[in-house]
């Protein structure tokens, strides 16, 4: 329980909460920024009067960024780069327009955070994508297929890059078509760049089911040769054929064992039931087809199959046909009465 | 003779048999092929009514024994089974042969389920791995399992307390778990009641205490108690019945001091009992003796003369009448909840569901 939560306070526990604070980077920077006693909000102060830590991080948020430098895979992954493929890149008008809105304070309120967030997701997004993503991904994947996928690995031809790229992931079409227009401009038009996509994708496919061909006969031939490898093997160290029929025997012993033990409970319980039931003399005892099947089970003649009852000798399954009053003859007295006040029945009022 | 309605449940032995909480004319019967030792079961919907007064409405199926059933308190058309797999099996009347939901945490066969009659949200099972789960029937894990540690044949909501469940062992004890104190070392366990416990001797008397018919009652051996049920009326009053052959009542406010009534008559082990919801002092037992009866708990009785001043004295239970038709073992029994009161169900390993109305037996 939270100590706020517990009746009332005193002087050490204000103590407490002055040494309680968080002290950290994250916390001086906001709640030593200028404004933040004068009742605005973080988002509505002025760049140019941040303090230090602020400053420090918009250099940081400025600055040339980790992942541009190839031979580096964590960046890529962890960086801020991936987030522009994520968010979706629409016309920067329209990014404007919806943040001009009286929900978020509008332009007119906010222009600063506004016009850097836009700067941060619209301008720097396609140009980083188009210039670094690929090789930055080629130069990755290549640096670390030999401890990743292990044996059997085949390191990529010459169109490993753009093969990878091409398989289908969630990157994979914003990747592709960006590798495709790596050596021209981000603002060609649309149309010729989906055209472009498309020759492009053609070409990877045909590049993909080259790779593929090669992989799956190599594949194949790399299992035959183990499979062979494994039966030399097994058939110098392994089992001989003797031993494995025994194993076979003895497996099938032991089932057969367990069987018989389970149907030796059966038949013992059955012959319980039927010793508890034994000193009563009455007609439906008598006639119980559940007690007859007791009986046969404790007999040995019936013992359970998987799913039934079977006999013991056929193994054919045994039908339990249930007897009841209205079969003819069930009762010796056959108007007798079924339903009957007890011997001691009380009338209720 | 008496108007007995019947069904029959071909190929398969019920277990056990509920009124819908919606309808008076639907009833369900969960049932097992080979009585339950080996093979499948199925899950019968009854109707009542013209022009053939009992017809299987659906079925459903089920790879395992089933073994018990509840319906949803909060849904007139789903209900749920325990089966002998370990699993509880919700299925509704919409939806044909799957079930809607399957909760499989027990370990053994699931011998009971009972839904909570209050909040309506939540339902427990028990199970012979010796645990209590209480489920949502939008989960498919289980909310919280209460340890018993012995096989526990029957656990049941309080009907006036959504947080009080009880459930009755092979270790001869009813246990009541308050899920409203804290989790300790005890599990939500607060009370702890010997069935075959006698009430403890009065300061300055000898000998065991005296039943209301002025024979002695030593208490009994220990023994599985099989089934229970809260009384209606009362909130701390239920009814355990089992091997012994002895129906017993107990207060839950005096966990140590014996039963309020003992009810014998049972020839073999009560399999099932219910109280009655229309009259505070009547129940009805189904028994491995192949019948159902109708017993009044005596505490309507007058004492005989002489023991109206001595405390201490346990009430002997009359029964007040007999149906006899079941041909094999009577296996379950329960109360319709609408009408003039009286009208019963009951089934047993005969494959068949009869429905009979108490008032004929008590007439007479």
């Amino acid at each position: 329980m939270a100590d706020s939560m517990c009746g009332p306070s005193n002087g050490a526990k204000n103590l407490l909460a002055h040494t309680d604070r968080d002290r950290s980077m994250h916390q001086d920077r906001l709640i030593n920024a200028p404004q933040a006693n004068a009742g605005g909000s973080f988002r509505t102060r002025n760049p140019a009067q941040a303090n230090g830590a602020d400053a420090a991080f918009d250099n940081f948020q400025g600055g040339p960024v980790p992942f541009m430098e190839p031979h580096h895979m964590l960046p890529m992954a962890s960086g801020p780069a991936p987030l522009h493929h994520h968010v979706p890149l629409g016309h920067p008008s329209i990014a404007a327009a919806r943040l001009d809105s009286p929900a978020t304070g509008g332009m007119r309120h906010a222009p600063d955070w506004v016009s850097e967030f836009s700067a941060m997701q619209l301008n720097g997004g396609p140009n980083m994508a188009s210039s670094a993503s690929a090789p930055a991904l080629a130069s990755g994947i290549q640096g670390m297929h030999p401890t990743t996928f292990g044996m059997g690995w085949r390191p990529f031809g010459p169109a490993a890059p753009q093969s990878f790229i091409q398989h289908p992931t969630s990157m994979a079409a914003p990747i592709s078509a960006a590798a495709a227009a790596a050596s021209s401009t981000t603002t060609a038009e649309p149309v010729a760049l989906v055209a472009e996509s498309a020759e492009v994708k053609s070409a990877f496919d045909d590049l993909f089911g080259q790779y593929d061909a090669v992989n799956e006969a190599e594949y194949a031939r790399q299992t035959a040769d183990f499979e062979a490898e494994e039966a030399k093997w097994m058939m110098e160290h392994g089992p001989s054929a003797e031993a494995i029929a025994q194993e076979a025997t003895e497996i099938a012993d032991e089932q057969d064992l367990s069987k018989k033990r389970m149907d030796h409970d059966l038949a013992r319980a059955a012959g319980d039931i039927l010793s508890a039931v034994s000193g009563y003399q009455n007609e439906k005892f008598q006639k119980s087809s559940f007690l007859q099947l007791m009986q046969r089970i404790a007999d040995h003649e019936v013992v359970v199959d998987e799913k039934s009852f079977v006999d013991a000798e056929t193994g054919g399954e045994v039908q339990i046909q249930v007897l009841d009053e209205s079969r003819p003859g069930y009762h010796s007295e056959e108007n007798g009465e079924h339903v009957s006040g007890g011997d001691d029945a009380v009338p209720r009022a | 003779m008496a108007s007995v309605l019947e069904a029959r449940t071909p190929g398969f032995n019920p277990y056990a048999v509920k009124y819908s909480p919606y309808y008076d004319s639907r009833l369900a019967v969960a049932a097992s092929s080979n009585y339950g030792i080996v093979g499948n079961g199925r899950l019968f919907v009854l109707g009542l009514g013209p022009p053939n007064g009992i017809q299987i409405e659906k079925y459903f199926d089920t790879n395992d024994a089933q073994y018990d059933l509840a319906w949803s308190e909060i849904n007139e058309n789903q209900l749920a089974v325990a089966c002998g797999d370990g699993s509880i099996k919700l299925f509704d009347l919409g939806v044909d042969q799957f079930p809607v939901m399957n909760f499989h945490e027990h370990n053994r066969e699931a011998f009971s389920v009972c839904w909570n009659p209050i909040t309506k949200d939540t339902f427990i099972s028990s199970s012979w791995d010796g645990t209590i789960k209480i489920w949502s029937p939008t989960r498919p894990q289980s909310l919280k399992t209460l340890p018993v540690g012995t096989c526990t044949y029957s656990a049941q909501f309080s009907p006036h307390n959504p947080s009080l469940i009880s459930c009755a062992s092979s270790d001869s004890h009813i246990r009541l778990f308050d899920l409203r104190t804290p989790v300790t070392a005890k599990y939500h366990l607060t009370t702890l009641i010997p069935a075959h416990s006698p009430p403890p001797p009065l300061p300055g008397s000898h000998g065991p205490p005296l039943l209301s018919n002025g024979t002695p009652y030593p208490g009994s051996v220990p023994s599985e108690i099989l089934t229970h049920d809260w009384n209606k009326y009362s909130d701390t009053l239920l009814a355990a019945g089992g091997v012994d052959r002895t129906i017993r009542t107990f207060d839950i406010r005096n966990p140590q001091g014996g039963p309020l009534s003992v009810i014998s008559g049972h020839e073999f082990a009560v399999r099932k009992l219910a109280w009655s919801p229309h009259a505070r002092d009547i129940l009805v037992s189904a028994s491995y003796d192949m019948t159902v009866r109708v017993w009044n708990d005596g505490t309507g009785m007058p004492l005989p003369p002489g023991m109206q001043q001595q405390g201490g004295v346990v009430n002997v239970g009359t029964e007040m009448g007999r149906m006899n038709r079941h041909t094999e073992f009577a296996t379950g029994v329960d109360w319709c909840l609408f009408g003039a009161g009286g009208w019963t169900a009951s089934v047993g390993w005969d494959e068949r569901v009869l429905v009979w109305d108490a008032h004929t037996l008590l007439r007479r």
